[in-house]
This record gives C-alpha cells, structure tokens and sequence, in this order.
C-alpha cells in the first residue's frame, strides 16, 4: 500500500514539474504544423484565427496563425528548449502583420522564458504582438500571440 | 539605439527605466520587504512610487482612472502608516499592469501629442512623462539605498548605450 502511494506521490510529482503544470486546464492547446510541438496557452481566453505575414516589406505575406488572448497567457511548449524558441515583436502592417523592428522584446521585462522538464513555458508580461517562432529539427512554425490588458 | 523621434525617444528611455525597476525590485532581498524605512515599511515605498507612475505617467486627472484591486485608501500615503500589507507577488502584477498600459500609450503616442495637454489636465504629456521620469528615479535610488545598505551589493542600472543583459544575469554591478 505504501509503495502504491510513493508511485502516485512520484507521478504527481512530475505531472506537476512538467511544461504546462498548471492547475486549470489549458484555454487552447494545439499541434504545430511543421514541428509537431504542442502548444498550450493558460490563464486568460485564447481566440485562433489566421493573418498574412512578412518577416520584412520585401517578401511576399505567408500564412501565419494568429492567436489573440483576452489577458497575458502562459504558453506552453512541449519537448522542445528555450534554443529552440525566439520571442519577438510583431506590428500591424497592411490588412496582416510584419516582423517589428524597432525594438526587440527584453527577456524578464517583457516575458520570461523558463525552461521546464518537458519543454519550455513562455510568460508574456507586456501588451502587444508577440511573434514566437519555434525551430527543431523537423522545421520551423511561426504565429503571432496579441495580449491585452484584463 | 533609436533616436527618429522625441516619441521614439521616450519609448527607449522608458523601457530602459522600467528594466531599472525591475531589477531593483528583484534586488530587495525577502528580508527587508517590510523592514521599516523613514517610517514605511520598504514595500511601501515601492507601491507608491509605482502607484504615482500608473497615476501620472499619462494623465493625473484622468476621469476614468481606476484604482488597481490591491489598493486601499491611503495606501499609497507614505505619510500614512499601512493597515494592510502587500506581497512582491502583488507588487509583481500591477507592475506588469503598468508596464501593460505604458506600453499600449507610447504605441498610441506621436510626437506632435508632446505638446498638448491631455484632457482636463493642466500640464502636457511631456511635461508628465519628464516629472514621472524624476518621481521614478528618486524612488530607485531610495530603494537602491536600502538594498546597498542591507547588502552591501548596488544593484545593476543601464547606462546609455549599454545593452539590455541577457538572462541569466548577475543583477548587480
């Protein structure tokens, strides 16, 4: 019986260090397409919807995800390291979204990126257009996170 | 660093201020959040300087100002001793809500708004944003003050044209 309640004791254990350990379940969870990375959002409403995207003027919109939040989630990402994620900052441009380069995101200032047992959680602390690409082996996915003020 | 405009400008050198913050408040060690101070205890001193930077960053007679849900009457009074007591977690959020709003204005922000007045305030936005820049500063180096005294360490600032540090960072100089 002891040994029964140390297996669970340890099982609960890593359920709750594991990416995405929160106590509510996760307002949006996905697959991403080209890297398989499952992406989880937490703590505030999460609505999915699609945009043109450019990485600069010069290139012609692709496709991108567009997931916009009704407060500052937690994202989580699944087997992959905090290497593997880039944080940026997108803007409107057009009728989609560009890279923006005015500035570049200040980790801990404007989000944080920790590194869990089973993948990475992203913190996002400011108001605006995140851009998160994530890149492993098999291929690179990229979307933009918009946060708001609850 | 970009310098295109006065609004560009601003952006950078607030940023820059609220890293400064940041890391100070990451730099009060546990023991002396309410450790007492020329009267208020050490979190005190911090709810107000970030309190007066919601408040008058953007516009002191804003008729729509809310008061942020951990606030009581007062609390904000370093003339007025605390019946309550705020956590660094507290502190945390509604410094992350300030950061919020600040960066939604500046996105708003032109330079030709510098001059003018927001409404039913007698002074312009950038007279605002100057004085919340000298209000935040002196509250910095009062708690930079304490955090030397308790440690013995000065907590890192950003000099001009120094870059943001990369996590993980020694948060002292």
């Amino acid at each position: 019986m002891k040994r029964r309640f140390l297996c669970l004791a340890a099982a609960l254990m890593l359920l709750l260090t594991a990416c995405g350990a929160q106590d509510t379940a996760p307002a949006l969870q996905l697959t991403l397409p080209d890297t398989g990375v499952t992406a989880a959002f937490y703590g505030c409403t999460v609505e999915e919807a699609t945009t043109d995207f450019r990485m600069d003027d010069a290139q012609t919109p692709e496709t991108a995800c567009l997931y916009a939040a009704d407060g500052r989630p937690d994202l989580c990402l699944s087997g992959v390291t905090a290497e593997e994620v880039e944080v940026r900052f997108a803007e409107p441009y057009e009728a989609g979204m560009r890279l923006y380069t005015g500035n570049t995101p200040v980790e801990k200032l404007d989000y944080t990126l920790s590194a869990e047992e089973d993948g990475v959680s992203v913190r996002f602390k400011t108001v605006y257009y995140y851009l998160i690409t994530v890149t492993t082996d098999a291929g690179t996915d990229r979307f933009v996170v918009t946060t708001a003020l609850e | 660093m970009r310098e295109t405009s006065y609004k560009t400008v601003i952006a950078e050198m607030t940023v820059r201020a609220l890293w400064e913050t940041q890391n100070i408040m990451d730099c009060i060690p546990d023991e002396i959040w309410d450790k007492e101070y020329a009267g208020s205890p050490l979190w005190q001193h911090v709810y107000h300087m970030l309190h007066k930077l919601d408040q008058w960053f953007i516009n002191p007679r804003d008729k729509d100002f809310v008061e942020p849900p951990i606030h009581t009457p007062a609390l904000d009074d370093l003339e007025t001793y605390p019946t309550g007591r705020l956590g660094r977690r507290q502190m945390e959020e509604y410094f992350y809500t300030i950061k919020a709003k600040l960066s939604l204005y500046l996105n708003a922000l032109h330079d030709e708004d510098l001059l003018q007045k927001p409404e039913h305030c007698e002074w312009t936005r950038f007279t605002l944003i100057l004085a919340q820049y000298r209000h935040l500063h002196l509250h910095l180096g009062m708690l930079m003050g304490f955090v030397v005294c308790e440690t013995g360490l000065c907590p890192k600032t950003l000099d001009l044209g120094t870059d943001f540090p990369k996590v993980p960072y020694d948060p002292y100089r």
